[in-house]
Parts: C-alpha cells; structure tokens; sequence
C-alpha cells in the first residue's frame, strides 16, 4: 500500500481459544497497525473486537501467535510492564472511586518513578488538556464528576506517561449523543495534535468512519472483512457483509468524511446594501436564478431577495433569511442546512463571516461524483501496477 | 449472614457531630439508671457477692479481653484467609473452606466449650477457641464479598495501566472493600460480647458468673445487672465499630 | 386316727395363716396387680411431680413417678428445672404438686435461717423444718435416711500426696500454701451462704478469688480429678461421679455442711386431697439410704443406664412394684 506510515504494531497469526467453546474467539488474525493513526476495530457483537483489543497489551493472553509492538516481540514477557507503555480507557472508564483526580492519573508516572514534581507538573497539564481547569479538579474525587467529566480524566489518565500506543474499548459508549459528539470532536483535535498509534473498538459504524484513519471490519473470529480508509469501505465494500454492516446511507456517510474546503463552491450573483434598486433589478433580470443573495459593508451575507422585494421596497433591505456554513462544515453537515433553508442553498462564509461561495445540490453532485471517478481511477492504477509486477 | 455495606451521598460525612453523640449518652443514662436501681436496695447475701463494684470490674475486665483477643484472633485468621480464597487459584478450597468456617458457627457454642474441657482444658484458651470458631464466619464471608463487590470495571482499569495483581489488591481491591470488611468485624465483636457470657462456665469469668448466679439463684436483680452489663457494653463496642468505620472509610466512597 | 387327722389340720391351718399373714405384711408379696404399690389406690387423680437438674434428682424423680403410675394415678412429669429455688417456686405457685426436697436447703434456702443456728441432729432439723414449712403451705412427708450433703472431694492421688483426708487438714494446707490450695465449684455453691462461704468460715481458712474456678457442675469432679486447676472440688455425698472421678470424700468434722436428709414435700391442698400419698412415700423413703442411692446414681453416671431403667428396677428390687 502506499501511503502508509511505518508499521507501529504488528499481529501475528493470533488466536485465542477460551476452554470449552468450539470455535477460537480469535482465528488467526494477522493486522499490521501504522503509526500515528487511529485504527478503528468494529463489527458485530462477539465478532471478537474486544478480545483482539486486550491481547494486544495481554489482558487477554494469546493461544498462539506474536504481537510485536516497534519489531519488538512482546507476546512473552513481563506483561505488567508492556501495559505500563499502553494506554488502556474502557468503556466504563474505572477510575478509582477512592483516590483524588490527580492521584488517579498518577499512577502509571509513579510506577515508573517519575519525580514527584514532574507528576505534578504532568497531572495539572493533562487536565488543562482534556478541557478541565487543574486547580479545581486537581483535589475532587470521581463520584463528584459528571459522567462526560469521568470520559475525559479517563483518557487523561490514560496518557499520564505519554504512551505511544493507546487502546480503548468502546470509551465514549455509555454517554448521552450530545457529549459524546462533543467528546469525539475534542479527542479528534487532541490526536492531531499529540499523533498517537490507538486502537479503538467499536460497533458504531458512524463512530468508525468519524474516528478512524483505517478501518477494520471484523467478523465472527475476528475474521478481517475489509481493512482499508473509511473512504474506500464507503465507496467500496468489499462483500455482502460489509454493506450490510454500514448499512443504507453509505453515500451520505461518505458525505460526513468531506468537508466544504475540500470541494468547488459554486458562486452567486451578488448585490450590496447601499446598491441602489435599479441596479439591482436589472442583474437580477440578467441572471437565470431567481434571486440575488444580499451583502453587508462588511461582505457578510444578510438575505436572499427576490424581483418582489425588489419592486416593494424603496432600499435593498428585507429578503428572505440565508443560511451559512463555515469552511471546516462536512459536507453532510452543509446538506443539512441545505435542507432546512429556502432556496435549498447555503452560503459558504470564511473565518471572519464573508461570503465566498454557495453549495446546493449540483455542488454535491459534483463532489460525489468526482469522489467516485477518483476510486476507479486509483483502482485501475492499482491493478496496472499489480499487473506489471 | 447478613452484610452491611453503608452508601454515602455525595457529602462525605454521614451524621453530625451531635449525631455521634447520641450513643454514648443513651449508654451512660442506662448505667447510670442501673446503679440507682441497685444503690436502692437492700442486697442480700447472695446477691452481695456478685454485685458489686469490685466483683463487676473484673468480670467487665475478664469480658473485654475475652472480646478483645478472640476478635484479634479472628481478624488474624479470617481476613487473610478470606483474601486468599478471592484469588482465581483457590476456587477449588473456597467450598471446603467455607464448610469448615460453617460448622464453626452452627455447632452450639456451649458444647463446643464442653468436648474442649473434656479434651482439653478449661480456661481462658478454650473459651477464646470456641468464641472463635463461632464468629469466624461473618468475618471471613464479608471480606471475601468486600472484595468482590469492588467494581470489575475498576479492577480492570487498574490492570490495564500496568499494576500487577499484587498491587491491584493492595491499593484497589482492599481499600475499596474495607468498608465491608469493617462491617464484618463488627458484627463479630458483637457477637463475641454475647457469646462471651458463656465463658462463665469454664472458668474464663466476664459477665455471664452475674447473670447465671441470678438464674440459678433465683435473684432476678442479680440477672439483670448482669444482662443490662452485657448489652451495654456490646452496643458500647458496636459504637466504636461505627465510628472506626466512619473514619477508616476511604475519602470518595 | 381322729387325733392325727386334727393335728394335721392344725398344722396346715397354721401354716395356711401365717402364709396370708406374709402375704399381707407391709412390702411384702403380690396382689392381684404385682408389687405392694398396687394395693394403694390413686386412680383418677393427676399429679406434677417435679425435680431438681442433677442425677440423684432425675432418679427420684422418677421413682416418684413410676411409683405413683403403679398406683393407677396419671403422672405428669417435670423432671428438669434448674435451680432450687425455681423448683420450689414451682411447687409453691401450684405448676408442681411435689418433688423431693432436702432439710438442709428447706433450712437455709426456703426458711431462710441462718446456718449455724441449725440443730446438728439430723431429725431434729427435720422436725424443725417440717414444722416451720407446713405455714407455708408446704407438707413434709417422712425423711429418708439418705443424707446428700455437700461435701469436698479430692482426687486419691492428691489425697496421698498431701495427706488430706479431712476438711480441718485441707484448711491447714490451704493457709499454708495461699494460691495453691484452688477450689473448683459451680455458681450456687459459690454464691450460698451454706456453699464455699459458709465453709470457710466455719474452717477458717481464706481462698482468694484467683484460686476458685467457676466452673459448670458437670464439669468440677473431672476437674477435680485431674488437679491441675484445683486442689479440691464441690461435690455431694450421694454423687456417682465421685466414684467415677475416683475422688475421695473430704471428711467434715466440723461439720460446716449441715444435713440433708431427702423427704418428699407436697403441696399441702395436694395432700389433703390425696392422704393416700403418705402410703406411696413413707415406704419408699425408708428405703432410700445413702449407700443406695450413690449406688443408683453410679449406675447412671457411670454405667450409662437411664434413670428410668435404674428407677425401675429399684422399685421392683424392693417389692414396690411387679
């Protein structure tokens, strides 16, 4: 593949064979997990997600098989001090009920010696960076703290001694939709920044494509259905199962992964406030669209006016209501305002609120369908390059 | 057996300082009450010689160590036990071992104290065996359900960050269940006050020479300072209990 | 011819009466139903016939009640109550009717008097006792000549050793040897005045309270036997665990414990009604010597037997019943 940064785990024909069932939980999988990414591990429940997960830091340990985190085999050895280097957030979280914040994500730093100052030090920075002030949360204990509280700490404390590797079991599963949302956001805008290896389990299809830079979809024994971007599952699953599991919707799923900044906008006639009407009319006439979009002194968009305002009113003023998105919107987010607007057109402004383009329906016909042509296009080079090697 | 395990709400100290005081003072009315029932009569012989002051003191002297050392004994022998049979490699003696703890409390505390006197001795050693074998069990069960009632989701966090199953037990497993265990300590210093009354019968004094003279005797004052005695110094051990519960609770629980 | 036909009948008729005459001598042979019990007639009448916790009580108590079931009475049974003054609390408040009871405890424990101003002559104090009771509405049926006294044993091996055989030589050693000289013994006789304090006083010697183990009655004669926690015991005179034990009887010559001739006490409404009662007892009582009775308490301390068994085969031993 290219593309792919240097490989930070590496499994190795994994099984795990728990006494007394008939079929392993895990049947030789083998997975290599690039560096820096996030790599979504979903599939149906028992499909063995979860029990992959926990082999890779022995929670669980394997029947047969390596895990090599760096080259390094660590399927045998002391597993207590692999887990110290792994960060590891559960769906419950399990923060320790009778233990102060910080000394909750001191832990690990104090396992491995830090000094008491350095955990200090990190304890207040790792706090600051999940979005929580140090100095008040520092001292609370945890049945003081709001369920979406406890989410953050605990992945602070999962990275109290700066792991490479961070594993979590379906970490956001048991919070309401909203902070949830809002909590993927922020851990989104937390691995651009520190660029981690994680391994993350789900069985949110929505969840995977939002979170992930590779996907694997896993079926019964940890059986690999398709191991690729979101992207390409989304436009190309590769069997019945796959589709199934990401189920209708796929295109428009395909429309949350891309934002406005990644396509064309379409432009708009435009007329300013202080125009005068005359003027206003006759580009309106001279225009095929029906209406003329309304901008401030500014360049901020203010309303949609039709040839009726126009002819009512003395100034350009009035009009029907626009609706905005900013660059960063998905463009799912933008279909969104799309639906929910007159016009069935949203008006993309940039930082500062000025208008630099629209998007409706022709705009999102466009992007999907040059996303297609670029997929053949990168499976026909593919092939040509298998064929010539 | 039954188990106690106390919620907090999420203020951190159950009652107030008034609160704590409540006990103590219904305690000292009824001692106090006791002495004026006894000081207003006139006590015959028989009566004389197990009521009074010095005969009382060191019958309350003999009690207190009997309680004492026989819930030293328990604790010692209980509660590393009841840690050990939580750990996944005992599963096959968790049955045995809670058949033998179950024998001790259901065979009858007096003929327990009997076949040791015939095989034996009588005594102070005896009778703290036999109050062993009887308040073993509560103390031994409440550790082992201490530690299971941690929350797994905590354990599991606690072994994914790296800490090794001794540590998990040390710092997660045990001070989360010490409430519990507390709980079950209690218990069996309650029990060992009323089964201490026995002890009588073998030489190992307390309060039970009071209340048997007064049955045998038919001196109901005699029986009843002797039972006033026993119940207030049990529910004087149950206060302790509660307030070395109280404080030994770990902060956020 | 004549004359030896009437000699002949002379002498058979002298033999034919003095045949009857035995047959109907007091304890003598059978009537119709067996035993000499049965000529006494108490059909229809029901009585609660008590007793004490200890082994001699049991089989009294059950010679009691065989003896009156022979006479066609309906029995009830209240053989084990604790404490003598529960019984005889039963008795006095109408939930027994009878039991056998003790001079000296009539004495000291019902009458209340003091020790030492009891007279030393065994009937006298039965006399004295049977006359005080009957104010209290309790009626004293003749006394036996068994006399289950307290007494003091000591194991035969500690006997030799320490050439103890008397109660006066025992209080020699014991001001001798202060925390030696241990005493093993239950509540009650520790805490009566006729028990433990009135023996030392009457002896003279003082045991500190670290030398007395209180024990359970069951337990003070192995105890004793064994000398290690105590030098000498509490025991009575008639106990089967005495010879069980091998202990030997201290002798009282001081004679610190009074008598304690059994008579079976009845409640007076009880007699009046039943006079016949008298007939049952009086017998019976003459009968039941000191020797006897150890004799029937060691069958059943140390053979094993029921009292029921021993009860009953005392009984017919001496002619009561079939």
């Amino acid at each position: 593949m290219t593309d792919t940064p240097p490989i930070k785990i590496r499994l190795d024909k994994l099984v795990k064979r728990f006494p007394g069932q008939a079929r392993p939980a895990v049947e030789e999988l083998s997975l290599e997990i690039p560096e820096g990414e996030i790599l979504i591990l979903v599939g149906p429940s028992g499909c063995g997600k979860t029990t992959t997960m926990k082999m890779i830091n022995r929670l669980i340990e394997p029947t047969s098989g390596r895990i090599l985190l760096d080259d390094e085999d660590v399927t045998h050895g002391d597993p207590d001090k692999l887990r110290r280097r792994i960060g590891y957030v559960i769906q419950q979280i399990g923060l320790f009920p009778h233990q102060t914040i910080a000394q909750n994500i001191a832990t690990v730093p104090g396992l491995l010696g830090w000094s008491k100052e350095r955990i200090a030090a990190r304890v207040d920075e790792l706090i600051g960076l999940v979005g929580m002030d140090p100095a008040d949360y520092r001292d609370r204990y945890p049945k003081q703290l709001s369920g979406g509280q406890r989410q953050r700490i605990g992945v602070a404390r999962a990275m109290s001694a700066d792991p490479d590797v961070m594993l979590m079991d379906e970490p956001f599963g048991a919070i309401d939709p909203i902070t949830r949302d809002r909590l993927q956001n922020e851990f989104l805008r937390l691995q651009a920044e520190i660029k981690k290896t994680i391994v993350f389990v789900t069985h949110d299809i929505d969840e995977a494509i939002k979170m992930g830079d590779r996907i694997a979809i896993l079926r019964e024994g940890s059986q690999i259905a398709q191991f690729d971007t979101p992207e390409r599952i989304l436009v190309n699953p590769a069997d019945e199962f796959v589709s199934d599991f990401i189920g209708r919707g796929a295109s428009l799923k395909r429309l949350s992964l891309s934002r406005v900044r990644d396509i064309e906008p379409s432009t708009w006639p435009t007329v300013t406030v202080g125009d005068d009407p005359a003027v206003a009319r006759r580009t309106l006439e001279e225009t095929d669209r029906g209406s003329l979009l309304v901008l401030d002194e500014h360049g901020a968009p203010r309303s949609w006016v039709t040839a009726e305002h126009l002819q009512r009113s003395s100034g350009i003023d009035g009009g029907l209501p626009v609706a905005t998105v900013g660059s960063a919107a998905t463009l799912s987010d933008t279909l969104n305002e799309m639906l929910t607007a007159r016009y069935s057109t949203a008006v993309v402004v940039d930082d500062t609120g000025r208008y630099t383009g629209v998007v409706d329906i022709d705009t999102i016909n466009e992007a999907i369908r040059g996303m297609r042509s670029a997929e053949r296009e990168r499976q026909r080079s593919s092939l040509a390059k298998g064929a010539a090697t | 057996m039954t188990i106690a395990v106390e919620q907090l709400d999420v203020g951190l100290r159950r009652r107030t300082a008034l609160g704590w005081l409540v006990t103590p003072a219904v305690l000292v009315a009824v001692l106090v009450a006791l002495w004026l029932i006894v000081a207003g009569r006139q006590l015959d012989s028989i009566e004389e010689r197990r009521v009074n002051l010095a005969f009382i003191g060191v019958a309350a002297m003999e009690h207190l160590t009997l309680t004492a050392v026989s819930t030293l004994l328990v604790l010692v022998i209980a509660i590393p036990l009841g840690v050990l049979l939580t750990r996944p490699s005992a599963r096959r003696i968790t049955g045995p071992a809670l058949a033998v703890f179950n024998v001790g409390q259901a065979i009858p505390s007096i003929g327990l104290l009997v076949i040791l006197a015939i095989v034996w001795d009588v005594g102070f050693w005896p009778a703290v065996v036999a109050l062993v074998a009887y308040s073993a069990l509560p103390v031994l069960r409440n550790t082992m359900v201490g530690i299971q009632q941690v929350d797994e989701s905590v354990v599991e966090s606690g072994r994914g960050m790296g800490l090794s199953r001794l540590q998990v037990l040390t710092r997660i497993e045990l001070p989360l269940a010490v409430p519990v265990i507390l709980t079950g300590l209690r218990t069996a210093l309650v029990i060992n006050v009323g089964t201490a009354t026995i002890a009588a019968l073998v030489n190992a004094g307390g309060f039970g020479g009071i209340i048997i003279t007064g049955l045998v005797q038919n001196r109901q004052l005699v029986t009843l300072v002797g039972s006033v005695l026993t119940a207030v110094l049990a529910l004087a051990i149950d206060y302790l209990g509660r307030v070395a519960e109280e404080v030994l609770r770990p902060r956020g629980l | 011819m004549g004359q030896r036909r009437s000699r002949v009948g002379a002498l058979a008729a002298a033999l034919c009466t003095a045949l009857v005459l035995a047959g109907c001598g007091g304890g003598g042979t059978a009537g119709p139903g067996g035993g000499s019990l049965a000529a006494v007639d108490l059909s229809g009448a029901t009585f609660a016939v008590g007793s004490k916790e200890f082994t001699e009580q049991i089989v009294l108590g059950e010679i009691a009640v065989q003896a009156l079931q022979a006479t066609g009475a309906t029995v009830k049974p209240l053989t084990t109550i604790t404490g003598t003054t529960n019984v005889r609390t039963a008795l006095t408040s109408g939930a027994l009717d009878m039991y056998w009871e003790y001079s000296g405890t009539g004495w000291s424990t019902h009458l209340k008097r003091e020790v030492k101003d009891a007279p030393k002559d065994p009937v006298q104090l039965y006399d004295q006792v049977k006359q005080a009771d009957a104010a209290n509405g309790v009626a004293w049926l003749a006394m036996a000549p068994l006399n289950n006294s307290y007494a003091m044993g000591i194991s035969e091996a500690k006997s030799k050793e320490l050439n103890i055989t008397t109660m006066s030589q025992y209080a020699t050693y014991a001001t001798q040897n202060a925390g030696q000289a241990s005493i093993c013994a239950a509540a009650e006789f520790l805490t009566r005045d006729d028990g433990l304090p009135g023996v030392a006083k009457t002896y003279g010697f003082a045991v500190p309270p670290v030398a007395v183990a209180e024990l359970e009655l069951s337990l003070v004669p192995p105890e004793t036997a064994k000398a290690q926690r105590c030098l000498i015991g509490e025991i009575t005179t008639t106990d089967g665990a005495v010879s069980a034990n091998k202990l030997l009887v201290l002798t009282d010559d001081k004679k610190a414990f009074f008598d304690y001739n059994a008579a079976m006490t009845v409640r007076k409404q009880v007699l009046d009604a039943n006079p016949k009662l008298a007939d049952v007892f009086n017998p019976i009582a003459a009968k039941l010597t000191t020797d006897a009775v150890r004799a029937l308490n060691e069958k059943v301390d140390v053979g094993g037997e029921l009292p029921e068994d021993v009860a009953k085969e005392w009984l017919q031993q001496n002619g009561f019943v079939a």
